[in-house]
């Protein structure tokens, strides 16, 4: 399941960039270098945001961007960035964002058990202390391969 | 049993997120609500009795339904349970 929607690759660790554009456009780039999406997913991404602002900062320091143009995704993915200084996205909740998290879903599919994953990852604080800490994107997939088993074992 | 619509802009991504949470609250406190999931043209035709959407879309979007719950954080379970409550209240009142 989310094995196939992540690899290292997807991870970028110590972003540097200035603008919530910047942002969405960086962490985007490992999905269009490995053909996962094509380009015009990341300008929909910046016109979702554009015309509806920042809601897809879902929780306090972590951006969710996405967009419903999933004929431009060619498989279903998620990158990882973690940014070197935090950006000001304009949610007054949950600025400023610290990790990017850009979400490329295949339409017509069930994502509804990669999803929960998800969810379970963005409600663990262990999760993020390893994204925080981590020195390279391998120590992210390792820990997501535990808790994924972890979670298997509880369904 | 009440029926709410998650609903976030662009289909697929947020709306499921928030669903997932949502149906989990739901679950641990009895909640006497159902939910499903879409984009805003789900709106269109849509006679449930609630919307749960993300709060920067709240506003927007509060002359469309009866109800309209906007949540901050996506994994903050107090904040989604206080905002049903509240929903179930304000439906207990009106039916009184």
């Amino acid at each position: 399941m989310i094995e196939t929607w992540i690899n290292k690759e997807f991870i970028t660790l110590n972003l540097d960039v200035k603008t919530p554009r910047e942002a969405i456009e960086m962490a985007s780039e490992p999905l269009v270098v490995a053909g996962r999406i094509e380009l015009e997913y990341i300008n929909e991404m910046l016109m979702n945001y554009k015309e509806a602002g920042p809601y897809f900062v879902l929780m306090p320091n972590v951006a969710i961007p996405h967009a419903q143009a999933e004929s431009w995704v060619r498989q279903n993915s998620i990158a990882i960035s973690r940014l070197k200084t935090p950006v000001y996205f304009g949610n007054k909740a949950n600025d400023p964002v610290k990790y990017v998290f850009i979400l490329a879903a295949v339409k017509g599919e069930d994502h509804l058990k990669a999803l929960s994953f998800l969810s379970i990852l963005l409600d663990d604080k262990k999760f993020f202390e390893k994204l925080e800490d981590a020195k390279n994107p391998d120590e992210i997939i390792t820990y997501i391969d535990s808790k994924r088993k972890e979670a298997l074992e509880n369904v | 049993m009440y029926k709410a619509l998650v609903a976030c802009r662009a289909g697929m991504g947020s709306s499921v997120l928030l669903k997932v949470k949502v149906d989990q609250v739901i679950k641990e406190n009895n909640l006497d609500i159902f939910t499903e999931h879409g984009n805003l043209d789900s709106l269109i035709g849509f006679n449930g009795d609630l919307l749960i959407t993300m709060e920067d879309l709240a506003n927007e979007l509060s002359d469309k339904v009866d109800y309209v719950i906007g949540i901050k954080n996506i994994i903050d379970k107090e904040e989604i349970e206080r905002k049903l409550e509240d929903f179930l209240k304000f439906k207990n009142e009106k039916d009184k």
